[in-house]
C-alpha cells in the first residue's frame, strides 16, 4: 500500500520550553479514513498545520506520497492535501457560494472558461448547487462547511483533513456534513484519503482506524473496535467512548467484544430470544 | 444595524442590475461630475428626473431609498442650516443677531440639499443593483493601467473584496460583544474624554482580537488553497460589455447632452 | 428569582421595510431556583427570547417580569442596569468577550460597573473564578495567553461575578471536549445549588435531561411545550421530527431497539435508565 502522510520522528514545541511532540512516528496508508481523536489541546490539529506546512517542526520528517516537506515541496504537497477548518466564517474567502468555491481554482490559474464546470461539479457533489449565489451571512454552518468541504473538492486532492470541522455546528449541521464525507468516501473509495480530526467519538466510529493522541503522545492506535475496547485508557485520556460503548459496558452481562451500535442492537435483540 | 442601506447589495434581474459594472461606475461617477457643475433650477431638475428614472429601471421600491436616505439626515440638516445661515447677500429675508437669512442663502441652502440627496441616491442605485465583488472587480479592472507605475491593483482589489466579505461579519461581532459587555454592566458613558475613551476599551479590544484571530485563519485557509500571490492568478469572473451597456453609455451621452443644453438655455 | 413572560412579541426594526417578527405572543415562567432548558431548532427564536431577560431587548408588545422589574417597550435604558445586576447572561463562545490585560482584572469588570469598590469587586472575582476552576496562579495573566478551556471559564466567572440571581447560558458547551462538557454541567448544577435560577440553551439534549428542571421548546418564534424532561421526552416521535428536536441519546437508542423488535415500557432518557431497562427486560426472559 501507498503511504499517503509518513510522520516520523517528529519533534515540535510551542515556544523554547513546552515540548508537544517529542520523537512522534505515525503512517497514514492511502485510501484509509483516519479519525484522530484527542480531548482539546491534546496536538491533534497542532499535527495537521505541521503536515501542511502551515507552522514548522523542530525536528523530523514529514513525507506526503514519498515527497519529503521542505520549504521548496510545500506548495506542491499543498496541492495534494485538502483541509477544512473549525470556524465555519473564517476560512470563506470569496462573496458568494460560487466565488468561494472558484477561489482555490483562480491560484491553480485554470482558465476561466473551464471554472464553472469544475464549481457546479464540486457543490453537487456537497449537495450545495442550489446555494451557488448565496452570501456567506445567510448560509447556516453546516452549509458554509458543506462549501467549505466543496472549495477542497475542486482542487482534486488526494486527502483531506478536516479539522474539528463539526465542532462549531448544531446537531442538524453536524449530520449534514457527516453525510457528506460518508457519502464522499463511497463516491472516491481508496481514491481518497480521510483524515477528521474530532473529539466526537460518534463521529470516530464512522472511521476505518482510530488514532488516540494526548499531549503529543501516540495513546492507542487501531480499528475503531480495537480502539473502543479499550474503555478505561479512554477515560484516563478524557476520551469517552461511542454511546453504545458506554452502554455495553453496563450490560449483565456484558457482551465480550466491542460492538458498534448495530452490532450491539443485534446482540441484544438475540439476548431477548 | 438592520436599517443601514448604504453599501448594501439587493440581488435582481433589471436592466441596471445586469449592466457590467464598470459600465455603472463610470456611469456614477459621470453623473456626479455633471451633476456638480449644475447651477439652475432647470438643471437641477433634469439631473433629478435622470436619477428617478434610473431608480425605476432598478425595479427596487423608492421605500429602500429612502431608507438609505435616512442615516444621513442629519449630515444633510447640518450642512444646510450652515449654508442658510452664513451665506451673505441681499436681500435679507430675516435676522436674528448674527444669523442672517438671505434669499442666496436659501436657494444656496436648496441647492446643497439637492446635491447630497442626489449623490446618495446615485450611488444607491450602484451598490443595490451590484455585488461587492463586482465593484471590487470592476475598479481593478478600471484601474488596470495603474499596474504599469507600480501600484499594486490586484492586491488592492483583492484586499477591497475580502474586507467587503468580512463587513456583515464584523458587524455582527461588534453587536455580539456589546451585547457581553452591557450585559456585565458597561455603561454609558457619562464624564470627560478619557473616562469616555476608557470607556470603549472593552469593546474595541475583544473586536480587534477577533479580527486578527479571523485573519490569521484567514490566511492559513488561503494559503492551503494555494494561494501565493493576487498576480498570479486567473479570473472567475470576467467582465464583458454586452448590448445593453451600449445602451446604457448612449443614455449616459443624451443625459449630458440635454444637461449642457438645458444650462445654457435655462 | 422568577422570570415571566407575558404575551411577547418581538420584532427586529419595526417600523421599517425590514421589519422582521422573531418572536409571537410568547407567555411563558420559569420559576426561581430552577433550571429551565430552552431548546428548539437554530433560528427558532431562543437567543432572542433570553436576551428580553435582561433588557438587551424589550418587547415589541408584552412584558417580561424577572423578580419585581417589569419590562415593557418603553422602558428606559438607564433603568436596565438595574435588571442587569438581577440576571447574568453567558452568550455563545463567551471567551470572545475577554479585553482586560489580567485574568483578575476581566473578571473585576462587572462588580466594578455595577458599583462595588476595588476590594469587594477583587473579593467577588475570586470567589468567581474560583468556582469555575481557574487556578490561581492564572489570575495575574494575560487572558489571551490562555487555552481555550481556560478563556471559556475566565469568560464565565465574569458574568458570575457579579453575583446575578438568575445566570443565563448560551449553548455554553459549543466546541467544549467530553470532560469540558461535564465539568460545565457540575458548574450548572452547583449554581442551582446556590438558590440560582438558571437559564440553559443547549441542542444537546442529554445536557437537557442531565440538568433540566423544566425544558421549553420554541418552533418559529413561539412557545410550543413546557414540560419536565420526563414527561416532554416521552412524546410522539412524529412530534420531535416536525420540531426538528433530538431525543437524549438512550432514547434514540431504545427507538432503534424498538425497531429491532425490542421494546422497552418507557422510553429512557439517560443511559443509565436505558441500560437497567435492558437489563431487566433481558433478565426477566
Amino acid at each position: 500500500m501507498t503511504q499517503a502522510i509518513k510522520i516520523n520522528n517528529l519533534n515540535y514545541q510551542y515556544d523554547d520550553t513546552q515540548t508537544l511532540f517529542d520523537d512522534f512516528n505515525l503512517t497514514i496508508e492511502s485510501g484509509q479514513w483516519v479519525a484522530l481523536v484527542g480531548h482539546n489541546g491534546s496536538g491533534k490539529s497542532t499535527l495537521a498545520k505541521l503536515v501542511l506546512g502551515l507552522i514548522a517542526a523542530n525536528a523530523g520528517e514529514i513525507t506526503v506520497f514519498g515527497v519529503p516537506l521542505t520549504v521548496e515541496t510545500v506548495h506542491e504537497i499543498r496541492g495534494q492535501i485538502g483541509m477544512v477548518f473549525q470556524n465555519p466564517d473564517n476560512q470563506f474567502v470569496g462573496a458568494t457560494v460560487a466565488d468561494d468555491v472558484a477561489f482555490g481554482l483562480e491560484n491553480q490559474q485554470l482558465p476561466s472558461n473551464d471554472m464553472p464546470s469544475r464549481i457546479d461539479e464540486a457543490l453537487n457533489i456537497v449537495g450545495m448547487q442550489a446555494f451557488k449565489d448565496r452570501e456567506p451571512h445567510t448560509l447556516s454552518g453546516g452549509q458554509k462547511q458543506r462549501v467549505a468541504l466543496a472549495s477542497v473538492l475542486a482542487l482534486a486532492p488526494k486527502i483531506i483533513i478536516l479539522d474539528e470541522a463539526t465542532a462549531m455546528l448544531d446537531p442538524d449541521g453536524r449530520d449534514t456534513v457527516m453525510q457528506t464525507l460518508q457519502a464522499l468516501k463511497a463516491r472516491f473509495g481508496k481514491a481518497l484519503t480521510l483524515i477528521t480530526i474530532t473529539h466526537d467519538m460518534d463521529e470516530a466510529t464512522l472511521a476505518d482506524r482510530v488514532v488516540v493522541i494526548n499531549d503529543g503522545q501516540l495513546i492507542l492506535d487501531g480499528t475503531p473496535a480495537a480502539v473502543f475496547s479499550q474503555r478505561d485508557l479512554m477515560h484516563d485520556n478524557g476520551l469517552a467512548l461511542p454511546f453504545a460503548g458506554e452502554l455495553a459496558a453496563q450490560m449483565q452481562p456484558a457482551p465480550a467484544n466491542y460492538l458498534d451500535e448495530r452490532e450491539l442492537i443485534q446482540w441484544l435483540s438475540r439476548l431477548k430470544k | 444595524m438592520n436599517n443601514i442601506m448604504i453599501g448594501r447589495f439587493v440581488p435582481g434581474d433589471s436592466f441596471i442590475h445586469r449592466l457590467d459594472p464598470r459600465t455603472k461606475m463610470i456611469g456614477t461617477f459621470l453623473y456626479i461630475l455633471v451633476m456638480l457643475w449644475a447651477n439652475s433650477w432647470a438643471s437641477y431638475a433634469w439631473t433629478a428626473i435622470f436619477v428617478l428614472g434610473l431608480i425605476r429601471l432598478t425595479g427596487q421600491p423608492f421605500k429602500l431609498y429612502w431608507d438609505g436616505l435616512k442615516p444621513i439626515f442629519w449630515l444633510i440638516l447640518f450642512t444646510v442650516v450652515l449654508q442658510l445661515a452664513f451665506t451673505p447677500g441681499t436681500p435679507v429675508l430675516y435676522r436674528l443677531g448674527p444669523v442672517v437669512i438671505t434669499t442666496p442663502g436659501l436657494i444656496n441652502a436648496i441647492y446643497v440639499m439637492i446635491r447630497f440627496v442626489l449623490i446618495i441616491l446615485m450611488s444607491t442605485i450602484l451598490t443595490l443593483t451590484t455585488p461587492p465583488t463586482s465593484i471590487a472587480n470592476a475598479l481593478e479592472m478600471l484601474l488596470g493601467p495603474l499596474k504599469k507605475i507600480k501600484v499594486p491593483v490586484a492586491e488592492l482589489a483583492l484586499m477591497l473584496s475580502i474586507a467587503l466579505r468580512f463587513v456583515p461579519l464584523l458587524m455582527d461581532e461588534t453587536q455580539k460583544i456589546m451585547n457581553a459587555q452591557k450585559s456585565r454592566g458597561m455603561g454609558f458613558s457619562t464624564g470627560g474624554p478619557v473616562k469616555r475613551a476608557k470607556a470603549i476599551i472593552p469593546l474595541l479590544i475583544p473586536l480587534f482580537v477577533g479580527a486578527l484571530q479571523r485573519a490569521l485563519d484567514l490566511a492559513n485557509a488561503m494559503e492551503v488553497r494555494g494561494f501565493r500571490d493576487a498576480v498570479q492568478r486567473t479570473k472567475y469572473r470576467v467582465l464583458h460589455y454586452e448590448k445593453n451597456d451600449g445602451l446604457a453609455f448612449a443614455g449616459l451621452f443624451v443625459f449630458v447632452v440635454v444637461f449642457v443644453v438645458t444650462k445654457r438655455l435655462f | 428569582m422568577a422570570i415571566t413572560f407575558e404575551k411577547v412579541n418581538f420584532s427586529y426594526g419595526a417600523g421599517t421595510t425590514l421589519a422582521h417578527a422573531i418572536l409571537h405572543d410568547v407567555t411563558v415562567n420559569m420559576p426561581s431556583g430552577q433550571v429551565t432548558a430552552i431548546v428548539g431548532q437554530t433560528g427558532s427564536g431562543k437567543s432572542t427570547l433570553v436576551q428580553h431577560i435582561n433588557g438587551l431587548l424589550k418587547p415589541t408588545q408584552g412584558r417580561v417580569v424577572v423578580d419585581d422589574f417589569e419590562l415593557t417597550a418603553r422602558t428606559k435604558e438607564k433603568q436596565l442596569m438595574q435588571l442587569r445586576q438581577k440576571v447574568g447572561i453567558v452568550f455563545q463562545f463567551p471567551e470572545n468577550q475577554l479585553f482586560a490585560n489580567s485574568v483578575l482584572e476581566d473578571v473585576m469588570y462587572a462588580p466594578l460597573n455595577f458599583g462595588a469598590d476595588k476590594v469587594a469587586a477583587q473579593a467577588a472575582a475570586e470567589t468567581a473564578l474560583r468556582r469555575v476552576g481557574v487556578a490561581e496562579a492564572l489570575w495575574q495573566k494575560s487572558p489571551f495567553e490562555l487555552s481555550g478551556g481556560q478563556m471559556r471559564r475566565v469568560a464565565m466567572a465574569g458574568t458570575l461575578a457579579s453575583d446575578p440571581s438568575v445566570v443565563v447560558l448560551d449553548e455554553p458547551a459549543a466546541g467544549l471536549d467530553p470532560k469540558g462538557q461535564a465539568e460545565l454541567l457540575q458548574l450548572v448544577l452547583e449554581l442551582k445549588s446556590l438558590g440560582k435560577t438558571v437559564v440553559f440553551i443547549s441542542h444537546h439534549m442529554d445536557h437537557v435531561v442531565a440538568v433540566a428542571d423544566q425544558v421549553v421548546v420554541m418552533h418559529d418564534g413561539r412557545v410550543v411545550a413546557k414540560d419536565t424532561p420526563a414527561v416532554l421526552f416521552n412524546r410522539d416521535l412524529d412530534w420531535f421530527k416536525k420540531m426538528k428536536l433530538d431525543l437524549p441519546k438512550a432514547g434514540q437508542f431504545a427507538e432503534k431497539l424498538t425497531a429491532a423488535g425490542m421494546k422497552l415500557p418507557e422510553r429512557p432518557l439517560t443511559l443509565t435508565q436505558l441500560a437497567t431497562a435492558i437489563n431487566t427486560e433481558v433478565g426477566h426472559e
